[in-house]
């Protein structure tokens, strides 16, 4: 049975329809990513769960019990915002105390719990400055350990890595993950960054335009993409049309072709096969991105780093060749 | 170097008038010289065994502190509302509190004596709260523009929403985490308002005149009189705004690092 479970769930503002009849359902102890590009409704759709906007229909059950219309402390939610939301006056210790506080808690457990928290977030030297001192990742992890200090049901993320930088961004990531590892809570997160999902979910909710375009772990998701969209979005597919395969690799086909990146080979000759000129090879750190043309399609290539492997240089005329088992036949 | 040239004398072309009232309080004689011929304490004995000088200066801090308060009680949960509620009232609010000062304040004075001569049920002309309630729609002004200015620069929504999921009420988050956060522009918004009614002349002059003198009247009255008089009383009236004002910044400064 799901933990959380989202049913018949619509929301219109004015005449915009953000997401209608949508249904989700969450495993207790999953993290759940939301991944869509903006504007497709998965903010709207996190703010439902946590209450902060009630939806037009549809119902939104946490552990078994209808939540729909209960203010957002009764659901027993955490959520780290976007911007974090700290409250600027109080300091690090007393942002994490100000939910406690609220419980009524006595002074000796909420002190303990604070420590206990900044302990695991590993921000016990900061726990007297103010979050301005602190620097973006420092405050995420603030936020962080804010929602949890609560002990959720339910951990909500709106976007929470979008302002950091891509180094930060990575370290962040581990440290969620090692946090849902040793306590293990139910996660939704939102975010338009298809590596972040992939990295970061037990399950990937693919949106677009107001309703999921695929539901399923990250492998089923990168490996067997729904249709085109999920193909262009998550996996950086080749995504070739029947005329375009028809053109590239003289085969006919009713449906289109989707092929990563890393399925293209270059200098072999096994499976389907053509002949296709280098446009610019560019380095993405373990990765080697090569850009194809074969017959005015433009296709993308990408193979390890090797310190060994030889360069070839643009303009090169090389052969390449994707086994049929990893072309993904879509049909939407 | 140049910097403090130029502060220095900026200083110095503020302060010389306080100086000189200041001197001419304590002066014997003060004509064609540039500093006093002799000093004495008269001046400022006689206005102290005026009884007149005392109930102006209590005339003026009961009507300063109470309009302050009511204005406080007004402006603050109104503008507060206004940001985090009524996003499209805010707008006729920014309107409003401007509203008192494009009108010529001899409108304004006549309007608040028909308002208050029992027209409309209610008689307060001749009592202090006519002038009471006439300071506070100017002091509004005083608490909207620095409170607002705070305000834009905060994520409010944000805080009150995480406040909500955190178990607090809006109240709560408003009074623990929004109002210390726009305490700068509220003790702004204090020292203004306390200025305004403390050194106000021309409502207190229409409204209530010799009915409930207050330090501006008696100013009014002296300035026929002796000059000495009229500086110690005006040397006064700075010593009680520097001192109100100080008090009142550092309370609020105090609270502001409290919170």
């Amino acid at each position: 049975m799901s933990f959380v479970t989202l049913q018949k769930l619509s929301k219109r503002f004015g005449d915009a329809n953000i997401f209608a009849d949508i249904d989700l359902a969450i495993p207790r102890g999953v993290m759940c990513v939301l991944v869509g590009p903006s504007g497709c409704g998965k903010t709207t759709l996190l703010r439902v769960v946590a209450g902060l906007t009630d939806p037009d229909s549809g119902r939104v059950l946490i552990d078994g019990q209808d939540m729909t219309r209960a203010p957002p402390q009764r659901r027993g939610i955490g959520m780290v915002f976007q911007h974090y939301a700290l409250f600027p006056n109080l300091t690090v210790a007393q942002n994490l105390a100000f939910g406690l506080q609220q419980l009524k808690l006595p002074r000796e457990e909420i002190r303990n719990r604070v420590r206990a928290m900044l302990d695991l977030v590993g921000l016990m030297e900061r726990a007297t400055v103010r979050p301005r001192v602190l620097s973006g990742g420092q405050r995420q992890r603030v936020a962080l350990a804010r929602a949890l200090i609560m002990e959720p049901k339910l951990l909500l993320f709106d976007e929470p890595m979008s302002a950091l930088d891509a180094q930060i961004r990575k370290r962040l990531r581990e440290e969620l993950m090692r946090l849902q590892r040793e306590l293990g809570f139910t996660g939704l997160f939102v975010t338009h960054d298809q590596e972040e999902a992939l990295v970061i979910g037990d399950q990937i909710a693919v949106m677009q335009e107001g309703r999921f375009l695929q539901v399923g772990t990250p492998l089923e998701v990168y490996n067997r993409p729904a249709n085109r969209a999920v193909a262009r979005f998550i996996g950086d597919f080749n995504v070739l049309e029947p005329p375009e395969i028809s053109r590239v690799f003289g085969q006919e086909s009713s449906a289109a072709w989707a092929i990563h990146p890393e399925a293209v080979r270059i200098g072999m000759d096994e499976g389907v096969t053509a002949r296709a000129r280098i446009l610019a090879v560019r380095l993405l750190g373990s990765i080697v991105r090569t850009e194809l043309q074969v017959a005015g399609v433009q296709l993308k290539c990408d193979a390890l780093n090797r310190p060994d492997a030889v360069q070839i240089a643009v303009g090169t005329e090389v052969s390449i060749s994707i086994l049929p088992q990893n072309i993904r036949h879509l049909k939407d | 170097m140049l910097d403090w040239v130029v502060v220095t004398f900026v200083a110095l072309v503020q302060i010389l008038p306080v100086i000189a009232v200041a001197l001419n309080a304590v002066a014997t004689d003060w004509a064609g010289s540039i500093l006093p011929t002799g000093y004495t304490w008269r001046w400022v004995e006689q206005l102290l065994h005026d009884p007149r000088f005392t109930v102006a200066i209590w005339h003026s801090l009961v009507v300063s502190f109470g309009a302050l308060v009511i204005a406080t009680c007004v402006s603050v949960p109104a503008v507060l509302a206004a940001h985090c509620y009524l996003p499209r009232l805010d707008r006729w609010l920014a309107a409003l509190v401007i509203l008192p000062y494009a009108v010529p304040g001899i409108v304004l004075a006549v309007g608040l004596l028909r308002l208050y001569a029992g027209n409309y049920g209610v008689v307060l002309t001749g009592t202090p709260w006519i002038l009471l309630l006439g300071y506070v729609p100017l002091g509004v002004a005083f608490f909207y523009v620095p409170m607002k200015n705070n305000l834009r620069a905060l994520p409010v929504s944000e805080f009150l929403e995480a406040g909500r999921i955190l178990g607090a009420s809006d109240f709560a988050v408003l009074r623990r985490v929004v109002l210390p956060c726009v305490m700068p522009g509220f003790v702004v918004g204090i020292v203004m308002n306390f200025s305004l009614a403390v050194s106000e002349f021309v409502y207190a002059n229409l409204l209530v005149g010799g009915s409930y003198p207050t330090l501006q009247i008696l100013m009014n009255v002296l300035s026929s009189g002796s000059g000495h008089l009229l500086s110690v009383l005006i040397t006064a009236y700075f010593l009680i705004v520097a001192i109100a004002t100080s008090v009142l910044l550092t309370v609020s400064g105090r609270q502001d690092r409290a919170a």
